[in-house]
């Protein structure tokens, strides 16, 4: 038989252990080496580039697509819509001056008469200057502008004692009276902000 | 060579050869993904703004046929919100009214204000233009009193800010005269501003 014919040397000889390059772990590392080379090619050189070239296209067209409508019509437009949008908060705010008049002549007392009025819309107030023939007319006209909602502050400035008529007086109602003689009296009014609104 | 210095060298090559590729992944490949993913981020921004701007385009369309057909419409807001201060206007409505309203004009000024734009405005909306204009003026309180409320409704918006009314010396009775001082803001609308381009 054939393995009867092998030498006791042969047949028990120790396992030679396999020695020189480690092919296997310099296979492995290279391949690792080489799809991290194709997978950074392949993003920079490829999908990279795809992108730009997408994005290029996009933001041509875009351009386009903004050039579409005609400048002056654009321009146009927005002046159009600008007017109507100033012009609805102008009116928003716009003052009616009549309130004043339509609020002071009903409440005017009919013994009390006005000499100066000077109205400021930057502090919302009113100094009215006037003459009446006694302290109870000023009370009252005091309280008949402190019931008034529209009105948010009150301050009598001075009322001091005169002699006799000096000079013309503001007639907001016909029927008042000259006083011929009796008080010069300062009142300021704080007027709310909706005062000079459209009633 | 010896087989274990062969095994250390393919071991020292293998380590290398993986060192090499963590650095590609590390300096190469994270940095353009990175860049990848912003681009992605962009294509897709842009994508969206492009359906966006044609969305827009095709309203702003819509609208700009609608503005052509409202001639009217842009004549009457012109003639409320002109695109420049046009004081001649002004003056030639004031001092009309007054003529109209038996009052006698002194004097009269005007002021070109700073532009001012209301808060809560869309960036593309003009500014809005203001002229201050202070008149002197005297005649009766019924005129006066006329005057203003025609004033506040003319085509033009005039806000009146300030009125100073006071007794002309000698001047008694119901058909006293007065004399008046009052200052008024018209608008106009900024035609210089430039027309915003779409981002």
């Amino acid at each position: 038989m054939q393995q009867f014919e092998r030498g006791v040397t042969e047949r028990f000889r120790p396992e030679v252990p396999s020695v020189g390059w480690s092919w296997r772990l310099i296979v492995f590392s290279t391949i690792v080496a080489i799809a991290a080379v194709l997978l950074y090619a392949g993003m920079e050189y490829g999908y990279r580039s795809v992108l730009e070239s997408e994005r290029n296209s996009l933001e041509q067209e875009l351009a386009q697509v903004d050039m579409s409508i005609n400048a002056a019509d654009q321009n146009n437009l927005i002046n159009f819509y600008s007017q109507i949008y100033n012009m609805q908060n102008l009116l928003r705010d716009h003052i009616t001056i009549s309130n004043l008049f339509s609020f002071l002549e009903p409440n005017t007392n009919s013994k009390v008469q006005y000499t100066q009025l000077n109205m400021n819309l930057d502090s919302y107030s009113i100094d009215i200057s006037g003459t009446a023939p006694s302290m109870d007319a000023i009370v009252n006209q005091l309280e008949a502008f402190r019931r008034q909602p529209m009105i948010a502050g009150l301050v009598l400035r001075k009322a001091d004692s005169n002699q006799g008529g000096d000079g013309g007086t503001l007639n907001l109602a016909p029927e008042n009276q000259t006083p011929a003689s009796g008080f010069n009296f300062t009142i300021n009014l704080t007027l709310s902000r909706d005062f000079f609104k459209q009633l | 060579m010896r087989a274990s210095s062969k095994r250390v060298y393919s071991l020292l090559l293998s380590l290398a050869i993986l060192v090499g590729s963590l650095l590609i992944y590390m300096l190469l490949i994270t940095p353009t993904y990175d860049n990848i993913k912003l681009l992605r981020s962009d294509v897709a921004n842009k994508s969206q703004a492009l359906n966006e701007h044609r969305d827009i385009v095709q309203k702003t369309q819509q609208l700009i046929n609608q503005y052509k057909g409202s001639e009217n419409l842009q004549s009457t807001l012109t003639l409320s919100l002109p695109n420049e201060p046009y004081v001649s206007q002004i003056v030639a409505d004031i001092s009309g009214l007054a003529s109209l309203n038996s009052l006698k004009l002194s004097g009269i000024s005007t002021e070109v204000q700073a532009f001012r734009s209301f808060g809560d405005a869309p960036e593309y909306v003009k500014s809005v233009g203001v002229v201050k204009t202070t008149a002197r003026a005297k005649g009766k309180y019924e005129d006066l009193r006329t005057f203003l409320t025609q004033l506040q409704t003319i085509v033009r918006i005039m806000d009146v800010r300030s009125l100073s009314i006071s007794t002309v010396s000698g001047s008694k009775g119901a058909s006293a005269d007065y004399d008046y001082v009052f200052s008024a803001l018209s608008y106009y609308q900024d035609k210089s501003q430039p027309v915003l381009q779409a981002k």
